[in-house]
């Protein structure tokens, strides 16, 4: 290979920028059109069990578990526990969740509804 | 040649930048401890480790808890006696907290929190009068634990409650069944309370809830692995009567729901029976005394929320983030 006698750039140096300017363009291709994430959904799980994922549209559902019944509002806005027969109402007391990483915990009827998806909450838990 | 090299190895640095794959974390939620938990793992064999975690934390809530025939506690608390190394080594870790808080913990208060409807028994919220609270104040207190090798001894009709400890003795133990099985990071949410194990590839971003709004948040703390982040508040539990708010805090010393300038306390420690401890102690103790444990305690960090709407941290990793709190970062 040549060698600039001078130490100014020859076309070798212009063909390893090229390079790399190209393999940068393509990495970023990539990011830029990569299919985006799903809207943000509700999780429902029974037990242990994932058991349904539900758009946040105008709807409602009821679960019943452990021999008590959670009944779900959900609107576009957010989704919560309108009434339920568990003693404790802690997942009536929790209010409307909206936002990936939020949840509504049913322990008597081990039932937890919980935000996922659209953008990243950015943390990995939540203490509290 | 040298040019040629350089080419390569450019194409190769790129080209690699994006195979550094690390296995996907497995996730799993347990329900045990009157809490729902959610355990994420990374590192390979997530899922048997996971399997093990969860039948750790199904044994350990039978252990420890004290309304539950046949646990440890209950045999103690009807017995007055217990050979069993674990019990025994978390009631003396459950002492030295004792002493080191001047008992503002206290793992003999199961009689007060049955008073106030706040014990296993799930009775009717009330208000107790003043000579109930007295005469269960006279059997409470550390000094009534006394440990000989395995053995425990309780003096009746003094009644344990490890419920301020338990927490905080599973993130022990689970993280040690992980990192016996492989497990290079983990996260486990006991329900509020965060325990870290070693690494994920970037630091773990713990965010800290508002005690005063539902889904809000006070910031977002940024640390490494191999702490416990653990967090006692006024707000959780609670009763009202007669206009009166009654949280499920007490104080050892009054047998009464703590009156300090806290609504909650959020302590980041490398132990996690100690960091389980030191929340409630420091919710007892207040801001002022919480500072001033620092001093005395085993190594940890706070996040304090007190009633008047300061945000007092003590940790460089954390990032405040809600409005309507004045945050002050002190020693």
């Amino acid at each position: 290979m040549n060698k600039s006698p001078d130490g100014k750039p020859n076309k070798y140096d212009a063909l390893v920028v090229l390079v790399v300017l190209a393999l940068a363009a393509a990495l970023g291709a990539r990011v830029w059109f990569a299919p985006k994430s799903p809207a943000a959904e509700l999780v429902v799980s029974v037990g242990n069990t994932e058991c349904e994922r539900i758009p946040f549209d105008d709807t409602e559902r009821e679960y019943t578990n452990n021999g008590y019944t959670v009944h779900l509002a959900v609107t576009p806005d957010g989704a919560w526990v309108d009434h339920a027969d568990c003693p404790t109402q802690d997942c009536v007391r929790t209010g409307v969740i909206s936002r990936p990483g939020q949840s509504i915990v049913c322990l008597p009827a081990r039932i937890v509804i919980a935000v996922e998806g659209a953008e990243e909450s950015g943390w990995d838990a939540i203490a509290g | 040649m040298k040019k040629c090299a350089l080419i390569l190895y450019l194409i190769a640095c790129l080209a690699l930048t994006g195979c550094a794959r690390r296995d996907a974390p497995v996730t799993r939620t347990v329900f045990a401890m009157d809490t729902v938990m959610n355990l994420t793992v990374y590192g390979k064999n997530g899922a048997a480790a996971l399997d093990a975690a969860e039948q750790e934390l199904y044994r350990l809530d039978a252990h420890l808890a004290r309304g539950t025939e046949g646990s440890a506690v209950y045999a103690l608390n009807r017995d007055g006696t217990v050979i069993d190394r674990e019990t025994a080594e978390l009631l003396q870790t459950s002492g030295d907290i004792a002493q080191a808080t001047g008992g503002a913990f206290d793992p003999t208060v199961a009689e007060l929190l049955e008073l106030w409807g706040f014990g296993s028994g799930a009775g009717e919220h009330r208000v107790p009068s003043q000579e109930e609270i007295d005469a269960a104040l006279a059997h409470a207190g550390a000094k009534h634990v006394h440990i000989d090798g395995e053995q425990v001894i309780l003096d009746l009709p003094a009644q344990l409650d490890l419920g301020g400890v338990a927490k905080g003795c599973a993130g022990e133990r689970v993280e040690e069944i992980l990192r016996d099985r492989g497990i290079t990071g983990a996260v486990l949410d006991l329900g509020g309370d965060v325990a870290l194990l070693g690494s994920k590839g970037s630091a773990w971003r713990i965010a800290v809830k508002d005690p005063a709004a539902e889904g809000a948040y006070l910031g977002v703390l940024e640390t490494d692995g191999d702490r416990f982040i653990m967090t006692s508040g006024v707000y959780e539990r609670y009763f009202e009567e007669n206009g009166v708010r009654y949280h499920h805090i007490l104080d050892p010393k009054t047998g009464c729901p703590a009156d300090s300038d806290l609504v909650s306390a959020t302590v980041i420690c490398a132990d996690g029976v100690w960091a389980d401890a030191l929340a409630t102690a420091c919710c007892v103790l207040g801001a002022e005394g919480s500072l001033e444990l620092r001093k005395t305690a085993v190594p940890f960090d706070v996040i304090l929320v007190t009633v008047d709407g300061r945000v007092l941290y003590t940790c460089d990793g954390f990032a405040p983030a809600a409005e309507g709190y004045t945050y002050e970062q002190v020693a």
